[in-house]
């Protein structure tokens, strides 16, 4: 049934309840209405009553009095004319109360009635008789008066008219009681028919409504829950009228969105997907750092650096191995060293830079400043030698050799271009290095003076002398010839002693060394 | 003034007629006399005080007493209200006139003018009544004894 079916519905049974109290207040008051004029009839009867009882009893002593004490009547006086015509009067009067009566005294006392007119009707006749024949024929007016009227007046007064009254004034005290009786019961009907119809459409009211507001407020959880992004809700409301239709809408609404939801979070998956890609590809290229200041900032502005290390790891027997081997073998073995190299960059910090043939270019203290940056690079080299020994030893792998140049200095770095980003650093610095690894032995590290100054608690040095460089400049140069002869004869073990230094030096954990290091211990 | 000559004659007159009677002139005697169907035959000085008072309303037989009195300045009324009564005019008006519009009573004594009127009305109404000198009693008049004793007994309470 719709809500507008159950508003019609309520609203019908408003008006047959209002309707049904009107009746009932109508008939109540029909019914105290009857018995209110009952007891008005009544009243009314017992009070013309009275007045006939009293008038009767009026003439009744004049008569008497007349009759007994007017002793100065004698032949000679008569009855005075105003005295007949006074007694005419209210004769006439209670003749005419006993005609108004007729319609008011009940049913039952209407024969008592026809009783009393009758014989008052006499009465008054008789008592007339008398005044008529008072001073003219007292014998007669005294023989009438004592003949009929006394006893006419007795069965009157006496008998006839105080049944009445009585019966009268017991039908007014049944009349008020009836009336009373009907008022309360009809009152009480009234009363119990008011509240049982109220009970009734509170109850009406209170089922519609609260059916109402909980189906809203199931609808309004649901949008709340829908808003909240649980796109899943779904309405239990299968009712046929409008709120049902709404919650079928509101289901079919929220089945679309989950499944655009569950379209856009496979789109977003793919996107992210695709992001996370290219965030990698870029990673691989550029610092993280930078590659994230790239992404925000879509540039990447040049940094200086005070201070940083630069390395260059040269690969000896690569220009002879490339008329032995075949190129994708050539490549693949290549392949095999720089993903070697990668991976130690990653443990010690270090920055590759780009590969330039055989020749692997990395940097250390750049983008992150670090004050480890010389022993970092130092670290990664040895590991590099260890790393080529190893593939070296591999079958059919060439031995090749690694040369490595190590130098510090203040170098600018950043990113140039808006293709193919590359991060890539500058200044003589580099240059020195790569003079460094050109001046150096297969095998070995070669660092300058400027390195050495880093590193020189950190390891032990073979000084070379000032060597000539490409530009005819002699530059010292030094061999790394191993950990520091201190950490390697202190009690600990090299690890913890070397650990221990780099965390006093650089406020840093070291967490690895070269293996071929740590087997220098003791 | 007419009224006020009337009741000075008749007060007057009262006054002599009272003097006559209770003092000068042998005693006379007072009879009650009854309708002929009032079954008493006898009653005694108590019952009939009651009777004058109105204490007592019927007869024996259940007929209405219906009193007559003769008017003022006559010498039974004199007898009645003065010996037997004793009360004045003023007193025995003013007595029946409460009892009436006391309705203690439905009906009082009625007055009658003369002997002869009290005589008719005796004969004609059921349970009448009336008092007469005894040398004035009516032919046929039904007479009843006071105490037991008649007129002529030397005891007869209602000699004055």
């Amino acid at each position: 049934m719709s809500i507008r079916a159950k508003l019609i519905l309520v609203f019908m049974l408003v008006v047959v309840v209002s309707g049904t109290n009107l009746y009932v207040y109508y008939w109540s008051r029909g019914q105290t209405d009857d018995s209110l004029e009952e007891l008005r009839r009544a009243t009314e009867a017992q009070g013309e009553l009275n007045l006939i009882e009293r008038g009767l009893n009026d003439l009744l002593r004049q008569v008497q009095i007349q009759a007994n004490f007017n002793e100065e009547s004698g032949s000679e006086l008569a009855v005075r004319p105003e005295q007949i015509e006074n007694f005419d009067t209210e004769s006439e009067a209670i003749a005419e109360r006993l005609k108004t009566i007729v319609a008011l005294v009940s049913a039952d006392n209407q024969a008592e009635l026809a009783a009393v007119t009758a014989k008052t009707t006499e009465l008054i006749k008789s008592w007339r008789r008398f005044y008529l024949f008072f001073g003219r024929d007292h014998v007669e007016a005294l023989t009438e008066l004592l003949v009929n009227g006394e006893p006419l007046a007795t069965e009157v007064i006496q008998l006839l008219l105080p049944d009445l009254i009585t019966k009268e004034r017991e039908r007014v005290a049944q009349a008020r009681s009836d009336y009373y009786t009907r008022s309360e019961l009809t009152g009480r009907i009234t009363t119990w028919m008011f509240a049982g119809s109220t009970l009734v459409l509170m109850l009406a009211m209170f089922l519609f409504s609260h059916d109402l507001a909980q189906r809203l407020a199931r609808l309004r959880h649901g949008a709340e829950r829908i808003g909240a992004g649980e796109l899943d809700t779904r309405l239990p409301d299968t009712s046929r009228d409008e709120l049902g239709d709404l919650a079928q809408s509101f289901n079919a609404m929220s089945g679309r969105l989950q499944a655009a939801r569950q379209e856009l979070d496979e789109q977003y998956r793919k996107v992210e997907s695709e992001h996370e890609r290219a965030q990698g590809l870029l990673l691989n290229i550029l610092p993280s750092s930078t590659a994230s200041e790239l992404h925000a900032e879509g540039k990447v502005a040049p940094q200086y650096y005070p201070q940083a290390t630069v390395l260059f790891a040269d690969i000896k027997g690569f220009t002879l191995a490339t008329e032995k081997i075949s190129a994708d073998l050539l490549v693949q073995i290549l392949n095999d060293y720089f993903t070697a190299f990668d991976r130690i960059c990653d443990k010690y910090h270090v920055e590759k830079l780009k590969t330039i043939g055989d020749c692997y270019m990395a940097a250390a203290g750049v983008p992150n400043r670090r004050l480890s940056h010389c022993v970092d690079a130092i670290l990664a080299a040895w590991e590099f030698i260890d790393a080529a020994k190893v593939l070296s030893a591999r079958p059919d792998y060439p031995d090749w050799q690694v040369r490595v140049g190590i130098h510090t200095g203040p170098v600018i770095a950043g990113v140039v271009g808006i293709k193919k980003f590359a991060f890539d650093i500058w200044g003589s610095t580099v240059n020195r290095a790569a003079r460094l690894e050109q001046a150096g032995a297969a095998g070995m590290i070669n660092i300058s003076e400027d390195a050495r100054v880093h590193v020189k608690d950190f390891f032990d040095l073979e000084s070379r002398g000032a060597i000539l460089t490409k530009e005819k400049q002699g530059v010292d140069m030094y061999f790394v010839t191993g950990a520091h002869a201190s950490l390697r004869s202190s009690e600990q073990s090299l690890m913890q002693s070397f650990a221990e230094r780099y965390r006093v030096y650089f406020q840093e954990s070291l967490e690895h060394l070269p293996s071929s290091m740590l087997g220098q211990a003791g | 003034m007419r009224h006020l000559i009337l009741i000075l004659t008749l007060l007057v007159g009262s006054s002599f007629a009272v003097a006559d009677s209770g003092t000068d002139g042998p005693p006379r005697s007072m009879v009650v006399v009854v309708n002929s169907q009032v079954s008493e035959e006898d009653i005694s000085e108590g019952d009939l005080r009651k009777i004058l008072v109105g204490e007592t309303r019927f007869w024996q037989d259940g007929t209405s007493i219906t009193l007559l009195i003769q008017a003022p300045v006559s010498w039974e009324r004199d007898v009645l209200l003065g010996k037997i009564m004793e009360m004045t005019e003023a007193q025995y008006r003013q007595f029946w006139i409460s009892k009436v519009f006391r309705t203690e009573v439905a009906s009082g004594p009625k007055v009658v003018l003369s002997n002869s009127m009290a005589a008719t009305l005796i004969g004609k109404i059921p349970g009448c009544v009336a008092f007469f000198d005894s040398d004035e009693v009516p032919d046929g008049a039904k007479t009843l004894r006071i105490n037991g004793l008649t007129p002529d007994d030397e005891n007869y309470p209602l000699r004055f």
